[in-house]
């Protein structure tokens, strides 16, 4: 079953986990205004699910293009993937990127800096 | 010689930057070719518009693209006000007068921190900006007869020659 976290619209990107192949994604453009509010509302998601969220629980971020406030917001998503990891959680972070992209490998590399936590990147 | 050049003015929310990415990702793609680094300049002007969206007061601006041979110039034209103004304009200034390291460090001070800025930005576009290559960001601000300002941000960023993907 596949549960939409958030739905996508025009700014926003879709958030939806898959029970069956236990994979979280955030799939899309990502320019809204209030992005901070946005993500927390997915960290309390995890919050209000984390119990059911057992096993190894991939974590899959597509997002084309996105604006700073966001990549605050994603970061404090990841930070609670990493909080539940460092719990002994078997959560990871997978961060998909096309054609060897600029922005998307150097926004990897400041995640991951700024996380402590390894980001996989997915090459599309 | 300008190879290519679109000027907007109107109303801008976070919908109509969208669609000013696809629009100048296509035109880059057109004019330059496949490149690795077609999403850093449009990021560019995402946090230029964004910038614009947030401090302008009457929800408009004039956003200005030019390709020229070597570089890609983005021009931001909105009314702020003055506490708005000097601040983009003071913190222009301060990221100018850092060094990489200063700027690496000042990136995660603020991705770090817990404070968000005036208008619920993240405060780290224009610092982005120049971490992420570009030549200049140029900040100009003119009060006006209300005693509201213009404030017109300038972004330039070299077209080098690149590997393709």
């Amino acid at each position: 079953m596949i549960t939409i976290v958030s739905p996508p619209t025009k700014s926003s990107p879709s958030i939806s986990f898959d029970a069956e192949s236990k994979i979280f994604r955030v799939e899309g453009i990502s320019t809204i205004v209030n992005a901070v509010e946005f993500y927390d509302s997915a960290i309390s998601w995890i919050n209000q699910n984390e119990s059911t969220l057992t096993g190894e629980i991939d974590f899959h971020f597509h997002l084309p293009y996105f604006n700073s406030a966001s990549m605050k917001g994603i970061l404090m998503l990841m930070q609670r993937i990493k909080q539940s990891a460092d719990s002994g959680n078997s959560w990871s972070i997978h961060w998909n990127v096309e054609d060897d992209d600029e922005f998307l490998l150097d926004a990897a590399e400041s995640f991951e800096e700024t996380l402590g936590f390894p980001v996989q990147i997915k090459r599309m | 010689m300008i190879d290519n050049a679109l000027r907007y003015y109107g109303k801008i929310d976070e919908g109509g930057i969208v669609d000013f990415v696809d629009l100048l990702s296509g035109v880059l793609y057109k004019n330059l070719g496949p490149r690795k680094d077609i999403r850093k300049m449009c990021s560019f002007a995402i946090e230029l518009l964004d910038n614009g969206m947030r401090y302008s007061i009457d929800n408009r601006v004039s956003f200005t693209w030019t390709i020229e041979k070597d570089r890609l110039t983005f021009e931001l034209e909105n009314q702020a006000s003055e506490s708005d103004a000097l601040r983009l304009q003071n913190h222009a200034r301060e990221l100018h007068g850092m060094d990489d390291a200063g700027r690496r460090q000042a990136f995660q001070d603020q991705i770090n921190s817990d404070q968000l800025g005036a208008r619920g930005g993240a405060g780290l576009g224009l610092l982005q900006i120049l971490r992420k290559g570009a030549l200049s960001i140029d900040i100009q601000i003119h009060r006006q007869a209300d005693q509201t300002f213009v404030c017109v941000s300038r972004i330039q960023t070299p077209l080098q020659k690149t590997d393709k993907p």
